[in-house]
């Protein structure tokens, strides 16, 4: 009974994404709201309760119909998807409150349809033990970005939404086949089963018996093609042609999620496939040795690279999409120092990004807000004055320096990872990119603050006192999230050792497949 | 018989692998929307083929759809069954597979008539040309 709620995840988005349009049709708009937001913190406290639940009892398995494995649809829950799944419910509220105060109007009902949508295929890729189903769910959150991207409309909108579109279209056409040369092969599809399997080909598992002739090419040839795949799914160059595109046209709160949640999935879908699928145990191991030099060389100039680009960007959704990439990069040189703190850095990194995009992003966007709708000397307002605070810690955050916030201690991690692995050029890698960012943070600080120092000339149409709340709200939250995680961190070796922990369970395959295939 | 399902399946998943690989050059080559589009339909359904194509068997006569039709069953009926059937997995898979690609692929068209329609044209690489010089301008 533990895991039925936590099951229920993806689906109470996916129902909510119809159900929203539906209600707001019925019953209008107040009515639509109060579902929308009602959802979102339903999704959190069902995902808090997963987080809570797993921590205490480890892993969970959920078996659609009741089926044993192999056979039917498993859900696993563990360490590493219920972390993700936690930030990602925190900033899919953060960003449902902000879009219902600040671009309700701009938006109609669509938008949140769309949200929930993205949101159901993100849960769908965290907890599924299904290559196939993974394959469905990363179509839905594919096809919801794609719609996203070209939300806006416009000739820049559609035209990233095309090239995002018909690239993505057909790179995940490549995970379908990876599923179909996997199921020829293994047949199974049941992500416990494979990675049994690629361990000890001779092994007879009930429902699915053994591998079928020799794996080993399959094997190759699908890690190659899925590597590949996820490369894309989280723009590590030269896959990312696609995103900072995407990032300059869709909508803000969309944005956000894609930083958060959507583009994440391919670095959770590599810790995964390296770690979990074909490990150091497989019958591949030489060439999975080989692909992770590879990864080790792209991540590293993608690190660099995307941190330079960082540092020239002059408008913030430029700046967040290369910083995106140059984070991801570095989370990806986590999963290649196959060390418990590079790991645990590697899904530690992917949470901070999140938050720390967050912050920078919806302190901006209230900042502008404010700036619009507020007669000159308004930045003595304590919710302006707020939004300066989220906005330096949002940028610190992802800078990474300072021990209080959380980005210090991702960027610690993977550096001892790699120092404990002997990948040096992977530590320069990560305090280079650091420095290179810090350029374009910095700077963007400095603008934005110089953009937004005074009110609206023209008129001032002034602000309502809930739209005034929500956005002390959204500052507040996002603040605890960013100095509480940091500061706890910091001061709590337990707390420090339950995220290193992390990076041992995302290690610890067995324990994953004795739970699905007891 | 045998010997000429075997060329037969073998021509097929040849022609598979061919189309994909005409399909991928489509897409990130050509430089006109729908072309592209149609470029990947091509390769899209190509890949859904050679998919089913992996849960063909070649059995003695004919393999047999995964379908049984005895009633009442007999045990003899089930071990036939089991013997010249197809997989059905893979076909199950690919109705899924084909449904996510209708509406991929409906959208994807209403984008380029979208993109016409801003644009007056369907050549991506026109439509870059053009922004990169409004830029310049800027």
């Amino acid at each position: 009974m533990d895991s039925l709620g936590s099951s229920l995840i993806p689906f109470i988005c996916l129902m909510l994404a119809v159900l929203v349009p539906l209600t707001y049709i019925a019953f209008g708009k107040k009515v639509g709201s109060v579902v929308v937001l009602l959802g979102s913190i339903t999704v959190l406290i069902l995902a808090l309760k997963l987080f809570v639940t797993v921590s205490r009892v480890g892993v969970i398995v959920y078996r659609f119909g009741g089926f044993p494995p192999p056979l039917g649809v498993v859900y696993v829950f563990d360490e590493v998807n219920s972390v993700l799944a936690l930030s990602t419910s925190f900033v899919f509220l953060l960003s449902i409150l902000y879009t219902l105060t600040f671009e309700g109007d701009r938006y109609e009902n669509a938008v949140y349809s769309l949200f929930y949508l993205l949101m159901s295929g993100v849960y769908g890729c965290l907890f599924t033990g299904d290559i196939f189903n993974f394959y469905v769910s990363i179509e839905l959150v594919a096809v919801s970005s794609y719609v996203l991207t070209g939300f806006n409309r416009g000739k820049r909108a559609v035209r990233a939404a095309i090239v995002y579109g018909i690239a993505g279209t057909a790179i995940t056409s490549f995970l379908l086949l990876a599923s179909f040369i996997i199921y020829g092969s293994y047949g199974t599809l049941n992500i416990a089963d494979i990675a049994l399997k690629s361990r000890n080909t001779s092994v007879e598992v009930l429902f699915s018996g053994s591998v079928f002739g020799d794996i080993v090419l399959p094997s190759k040839v699908t890690l190659a093609l899925i590597t590949w795949i996820f490369l894309f799914k989280s723009g590590i160059m030269p896959n990312h042609f696609w995103l900072p595109e995407a990032y300059s046209v869709a909508p803000l709160p969309a944005l956000v999620l894609f930083s958060a949640s959507a583009d994440t999935l391919g670095i959770y879908g590599l810790i995964r496939l390296y770690h979990l699928v074909f490990s150091s145990e497989s019958v591949i191991r030489d060439f999975r040795a080989t692909m992770l030099g590879i990864l080790l060389l792209l991540g590293t100039a993608s690190a660099i690279m995307s941190s330079m680009l960082v540092a020239k960007q002059k408008s913030i959704r430029k700046l967040i999409a290369y910083s995106s990439i140059s984070q991801f990069s570095l989370a990806l040189l986590g999963i290649v120092s196959g060390t418990e703190e590079g790991l645990a850095g590697s899904i530690l990194h992917l949470v901070v990004n999140g938050l720390g995009d967050a912050a920078v992003l919806y302190s901006v966007g209230i900042l502008k807000y404010y700036s619009a709708n507020l007669p000159q000397g308004y930045k003595h307002k304590p919710s302006v004055l707020l939004a300066k605070a989220v906005l330096i810690v949002g940028l610190i955050n992802l800078f990474g320096v300072i021990p209080i916030i959380p980005g210090f201690w991702s960027k610690a991690l993977l550096v001892l990872g790699f120092v404990k692995s002997g990948i040096a050029i992977a530590a320069v890698a990560v305090l280079v990119s650091a420095g290179l960012c810090a350029i374009g943070y910095f700077s963007a600080l400095v603008r934005v603050l110089q953009k937004y120092k005074n009110g609206s000339t023209i008129s001032s149409t002034g602000t309502k006192c809930l739209t005034n709340v929500v956005a002390v709200i959204i500052l507040s939250l996002t603040l605890i999230a960013c100095v509480g995680l940091g500061i706890s961190i910091t001061l709590y070796s337990s707390v420090r050792a339950k995220v290193i922990e992390l990076g041992y369970n995302a290690m610890n395959s067995w324990r994953y497949i004795a739970a699905v295939l007891p | 018989m045998e010997d000429l399902v075997s060329i037969a399946f073998s021509v097929a998943i040849t022609t598979f692998v061919i189309n994909m690989i005409v399909g991928t050059y489509g897409i990130f080559v050509k430089h006109n929307v729908i072309k592209k589009i149609l470029a990947l339909i091509i390769f899209s359904d190509s890949l859904n083929m050679l998919s089913i194509a992996i849960g063909f068997r070649i059995a003695e006569k004919y393999p047999s759809p995964p379908i049984l039709t005895t009633e009442p069953r007999d045990p003899r009926d089930l071990t036939q069954f089991a013997d010249i059937s197809v997989d059905p997995l893979p076909q199950a898979l690919v109705i899924t597979a084909i449904v996510i690609g209708f509406s991929v692929f409906a959208f994807l068209l209403s984008l380029a008539v979208l993109y016409y329609k801003y644009n007056g044209t369907l050549d991506i690489r026109t439509s870059l040309e053009v922004e990169e010089n409004e830029e310049g301008f800027q």
